[in-house]
C-alpha cells in the first residue's frame, strides 16, 4: 500500500487537500503533520513513499525540509505545494531534490495523480 | 698780627667754610640719592607687581582656555556618540520596518492566502461532483476566486517579496526585472550579476532590493529610456550595485536642482538606506545622456 505524508501548517487547506486526494485515490494511506520537525520524526516511523509539502512552513521551510529528506531518505518522492508560481522557486525546489512542483492556485490534479501513480509503479 | 698770621687764619676760615659746604653737599647728595633710590625701587616694585598681575591674568586666561578646550573636546565626543547612536537607532528602525513588513506579508499569506487556496480547492472539488448542467454556470466563480488570490499575492509582494527571504537577492532581482519588463515592455533591462549570494549580508540584500525598486520606478516614470543596465558585482573589495539608464537625464548641477530632484524621486530614501547599512551612494546624471545610480558596500570580512 502506498503511503503519503502531507506537511502543511494550515489546517483548512490540509483537510481540503487530504479529502480531495482521498476522494481520487481511496487506497492511498494518508498521514499529516504540521511542520518540518514533525515531518522528520514521522518519516522515521511511518516510512512514507511520497510527501506533499508546503513551501512556507513555520520554522524550517519547505526547501530546507526537502534537502534533509533528500539527504536522509533519498527514495522518498517529494512534491512541493506553493502559492508562488515562479521559475526561481521551481529551480530552487528542484535543486533541493523536489520531484514535482504544484501551484496551489491551480492544482493540476491530473499531474498530481500521475505523480502518485508513477511512485506506485516505482515501488513495484 | 703780622701779615703771615692773618693770611693763615683767613685760609683756615676758608677751609672750614669749604669743609662745611662739602659736608652740606654730601648731605644733599645723600638725600638726593635716597630719594632717587626710593623712586626707582617704587618704580621697579610697580613694574614687578604689574608683571605679576599680568602673569596671573594670563595664567587664568590659559586655565579658562584649557577648560574650554576640554569642554569642546567633550562636547565633540558627545556629539559623535549621539550621532553614532542616531545612526544605530535609524538603522534599527529601518530593520524593524522590514521585519514588520515581513511579518504582515507572512500573516496575509498564512491567513488570507491559504484561505483562498482552500476555498478554490473545495469549490473545484464540489464542482467536479456536480452534473455538467449545474456545474457550468457555477464555474464562473472560479475566476473571481483567482482574482482574490492574485490580489492577495500582489499585496504580499508589495510589502516584502517572500523570495527575498526564501531564496535571496539574486533570485529577487531576476524576478523583479521580469515583472518590470512585463509592466514596461518598451524598456529592456540587461542584468549583469557577478557575485555570490553569501557575499552579501541580509540587511544589505534588503537595501539593494529597495534601491532597485525605487530606481526602476523612477526610470519608468521619468527617464523615457528604452534600456536599463543593471549590475551587481564584487569589485575591488566592495559590493557594487549600479542602475544605469540611457534616458533624458536631468541637470545634476546646480546642486539645487539635484536636491529638488532628490526630494521628488525618493533618492534621499535610497541614499539614507544605503548609508545606514554602511554603504555609500552616488548619482550622476547628464541631460540627454541618462542617469546612473551607484550604491556600494564593503565586502563582509573573510570573504
Amino acid at each position: 500500500m502506498l503511503r503519503a505524508l502531507i506537511v502543511e501548517d494550515n489546517r483548512l487547506f490540509r483537510d481540503a487537500f487530504k479529502a480531495e486526494l482521498h476522494g481520487r485515490l481511496s487506497s492511498l494511506l494518508i498521514e499529516e503533520v504540521e511542520n518540518g520537525e514533525e515531518a522528520l520524526q514521522r518519516i522515521n516511523v511511518a516510512h512514507p513513499d511520497l510527501i506533499f509539502m508546503d513551501m512556507h512552513l513555520a520554522g524550517m521551510n519547505g526547501l530546507e525540509l526537502a534537502r534533509k529528506i533528500k539527504n536522509d531518505f533519498p527514495l522518498i518522492r517529494i512534491a512541493m505545494l506553493t502559492g508562488y508560481d515562479m521559475p526561481e522557486y521551481r529551480l530552487a525546489a528542484s535543486q533541493q531534490g523536489v520531484h514535482h512542483f504544484f501551484v496551489k492556485d491551480l492544482l493540476d490534479w491530473e499531474e498530481i495523480m500521475e505523480f502518485v501513480q508513477s511512485t506506485q509503479k516505482n515501488k513495484q | 698780627m703780622d701779615k703771615e698770621t692773618e693770611t693763615r687764619e683767613s685760609l683756615i676760615a676758608e677751609i672750614k667754610d669749604l669743609r662745611s659746604r662739602l659736608a652740606k653737599s654730601e648731605e644733599a647728595l645723600l638725600a638726593a640719592n635716597k630719594t632717587r633710590n626710593n623712586h626707582m625701587r617704587k618704580h621697579a616694585e610697580d613694574e614687578l607687581r604689574w608683571a605679576k598681575e599680568r602673569n596671573g591674568e594670563r595664567a587664568r586666561a590659559d586655565e579658562t582656555l584649557q577648560a574650554e578646550k576640554l569642554e569642546h573636546r567633550r562636547s565633540e565626543a558627545e556629539l559623535g556618540k549621539t550621532r553614532e547612536q542616531l545612526h544605530d537607532v535609524s538603522f534599527k528602525l529601518l530593520l524593524a520596518e522590514e521585519t514588520e513588513r515581513k511579518r504582515i506579508s507572512q500573516e496575509i499569506h498564512d491567513g488570507v492566502g491559504q484561505h483562498w487556496a482552500t476555498v478554490e480547492l473545495r469549490v473545484e472539488g464540489f464542482l467536479n461532483q456536480l452534473d455538467e448542467e449545474i456545474a457550468t454556470p457555477l464555474k464562473d466563480i472560479l475566476p473571481i476566486i483567482k482574482v482574490g488570490m492574485e490580489e492577495t499575492r500582489r499585496i504580499q509582494m508589495n510589502l516584502r517579496p517572500a523570495l527575498l527571504d526564501d531564496l535571496g537577492i539574486l533570485a529577487t532581482i531576476s524576478w523583479f526585472c521580469r515583472e518590470f519588463q512585463k509592466a514596461q515592455p518598451v524598456i529592456r533591462v540587461e542584468t549583469k550579476v557577478d557575485i555570490q549570494e553569501n557575499d552579501i549580508s541580509n540587511p544589505v540584500k534588503t537595501v539593494i532590493y529597495r534601491v532597485l525598486q525605487e530606481a526602476l520606478h523612477n526610470i519608468s516614470k521619468h527617464s523615457k529610456t528604452t534600456l536599463v543596465n543593471l549590475s551587481l558585482q564584487k569589485k575591488e573589495g566592495k559590493i557594487e550595485f549600479t542602475v544605469q539608464d540611457h534616458g533624458q537625464g536631468f541637470d545634476s548641477d546646480p546642486v539645487l536642482s539635484l536636491m529638488s530632484y532628490e526630494k521628488g524621486l525618493g533618492l534621499s530614501g535610497m541614499k539614507e538606506r544605503t548609508h545606514l547599512s554602511g554603504g555609500s551612494f552616488s548619482i550622476e546624471s547628464t541631460k540627454g545622456i541618462g542617469t546612473t545610480i551607484r550604491a556600494s558596500w564593503p565586502l563582509p570580512e573573510n570573504r
